[in-house]
């Protein structure tokens, strides 16, 4: 179980930007959200995608699909950024 | 210091109070954005994460300190909903010598637009689009790669 944020184009194609989800491992997460928001397929494993856990980035070496979630843990996932 | 906010700001006034008092300051440069008007655009929405955003700012800004010599640095960054003219971005460094406040306003800047977690999206009468990444942003980053 995790709190989910989404941003971006993320947001829009899920509609919605948090919801709490019950699911134990970071891959579990996805393949829910991908059942759920066919739109997000390719695109939450997609090199560029930013995933976020407790307010610090994941490299990608760091976001494995055993990754455990926990009920308190906060968990973002959001397109390549565009900012400034 | 970095600062994201959905109020508006008044570039002068952050100027200024930032210039305020530096008897051991020579030098103080300052950028500011604004939101540029574009064919059927009517304002931009920027999305942000407080309390992530800032954090990766916060790591450009102690990397900009680490490689120039600055006495201090102020970011503020507005999200939310933006009209086309209403300033976006405002980064102002001190220093004892000018060169170093340019060069590291400019890093800033660079740095800010590729790597500053904010997501932009384009609002008009005709829809809404999310912007991606240019490639010139990411040849200006390139900038401050060393060899």
């Amino acid at each position: 179980m995790a709190t989910v944020k989404l941003f971006g184009v993320f947001r829009d194609i899920a509609g919605w930007s948090e919801s709490v989800i019950d699911v134990p491992t970071l891959g579990a997460l996805k393949a829910k959200l991908v059942a759920d928001h066919p739109g997000l397929s390719d695109r939450l494993d997609h090199p560029t995608t930013l995933v976020i856990k407790n307010a610090l980035l994941l490299h990608r070496s760091e976001r494995g699909d055993a990754l455990p979630l926990a009920p308190a843990d906060e968990i973002a996932f959001g397109p390549p950024v565009s900012g400034g | 210091m970095i600062r994201i906010q959905t109020e508006p700001f008044a570039p002068g006034a952050l100027l200024e109070a930032f210039s305020r008092g530096r008897d051991a300051t020579g030098a103080v440069a300052s950028f500011t954005g604004l939101t540029r008007a574009g064919a059927g655009i009517e304002r931009l929405v920027l999305d942000a994460y407080p309390g992530f955003t800032e954090t990766v700012m916060q790591a450009i800004e102690t990397e900009a300190r680490e490689r120039f010599e600055v006495q201090d640095v102020l970011a503020v960054h507005r999200w939310g909903p933006i009209g086309v003219g209403e300033p976006i971005v405002f980064v102002a460094v001190a220093a004892a010598h000018r060169r170093a406040a340019f060069h590291a306003v400019d890093f800033l800047m660079d740095q800010f637009k590729t790597r500053a977690p904010f997501w932009k999206k384009e609002e008009g009468p005709g829809g809404a689009r999310w912007i991606e990444p240019r490639d010139q942003d990411h040849a200006d980053l390139a900038r401050w790669e060393t060899p």
